[in-house]
């Protein structure tokens, strides 16, 4: 186990890694300081990880110090949704939801439609680590806004002439 | 000048004259484009009213706005929100993911069918 590469997110939500489990415990983490290595499904809090979690038994003095952030014993369950922190170096990609109600409203709802329904692949990719998938819907997504638009402006010379009838 | 500030100026100045338009001519009458599915099926699509609204709106009549779409003025605090998390995604990810996730977009478009459907049942404006 000590070859395993191992990955944490600092307190300022920079990726670290890869690095030994020594380097890791160097950097002393915190309880919940999201950790990851080969076996783990997702980012861990560091005292869910079996290899670290006597790591904070050890360091839990019996009398906590003033004030410690960390006093409480290491928590059963993760303390925060580390969704949001699945990788800090990729950004979700812009679903472009606010241009898909305006495309709708005011181009076309068919295509716009289409766009809309492309936009909600972006977060479920993005959080199945699917960066590439959730970047390609992002995409597609433009380009069916694109359409919205075009199919909105072409329109309007036949919608002017039924105005006229 | 590079090609995106150009494609700001050009953008800047189709958007004036757009709310120049709508805020001086009343798009209810002639030259203003119709709906074709309104002319074909009688029935109003999610977006009619549309023109007739933003026109209420440059003239700051926002009862006028909802009788004439309600849906696009209620929509306009949520487009404005979406804007400013995805500029500020980088500062606030969290803001800008919960407002796009999916359960939020597949609300979008129940609540924009349901609009479809339930402006021309109760004739709604």
């Amino acid at each position: 186990m000590d070859t395993q590469n191992y990955w944490a997110i600092s307190t300022t939500g920079e990726r670290l890694g890869p690095m030994t489990l020594e380097q890791l415990v160097s950097l002393h983490p915190q309880p919940d300081t999201p950790v990851w290595r080969q076996g783990l499904n997702d980012w861990t809090a560091a005292c869910q990880v079996e290899e670290l979690r006597q790591l904070f038994v050890a360091a839990a003095p019996p009398v906590p110090p003033v004030s410690a952030p960390y006093q409480a014993p290491a928590p059963r369950t993760m303390p925060y949704n580390y969704q949001s922190a699945a990788n800090p170096q990729q950004t979700m990609p812009p679903t472009y939801l606010a241009w898909c109600i305006v495309a709708m409203l005011l181009c076309c709802i068919v295509t716009g439609v289409v766009a809309l329904v492309y936009s909600t692949k972006v977060s479920g990719r993005y959080y199945a680590g699917d960066y590439e998938g959730a970047r390609k819907a992002s995409e597609t997504t433009a380009i069916w806004l694109a359409v919205t638009v075009v199919c909105g402006l072409i329109a309007v010379p036949f919608q002017i002439v039924l105005s006229l009838l | 000048m590079t090609r995106r500030s150009a494609l700001w100026v050009v953008g800047a100045v189709v958007l004036a004259a757009a709310v120049a338009v709508y805020a001086l001519f009343d798009p209810a009458t002639a030259p203003f484009p119709r709906c074709p599915f309104l002319s074909l099926t009688g029935l109003q699509c999610p977006g009619c009213g549309s023109q007739r609204a933003i026109h209420a709106l440059l003239h700051a009549d926002i009862a006028g706005a909802w009788r004439s779409n309600a849906l696009l003025v209620a929509s306009l605090p949520l487009v404005a929100l979406l804007l400013v998390a995805q500029t500020m995604s980088r500062r606030w990810p969290r803001l800008h993911n919960a407002l796009n996730s999916r359960t939020v977009i597949w609300t979008v478009f129940v609540v924009i069918i349901i609009w479809w459907i339930a402006r021309n049942i109760w004739i709604l404006p």
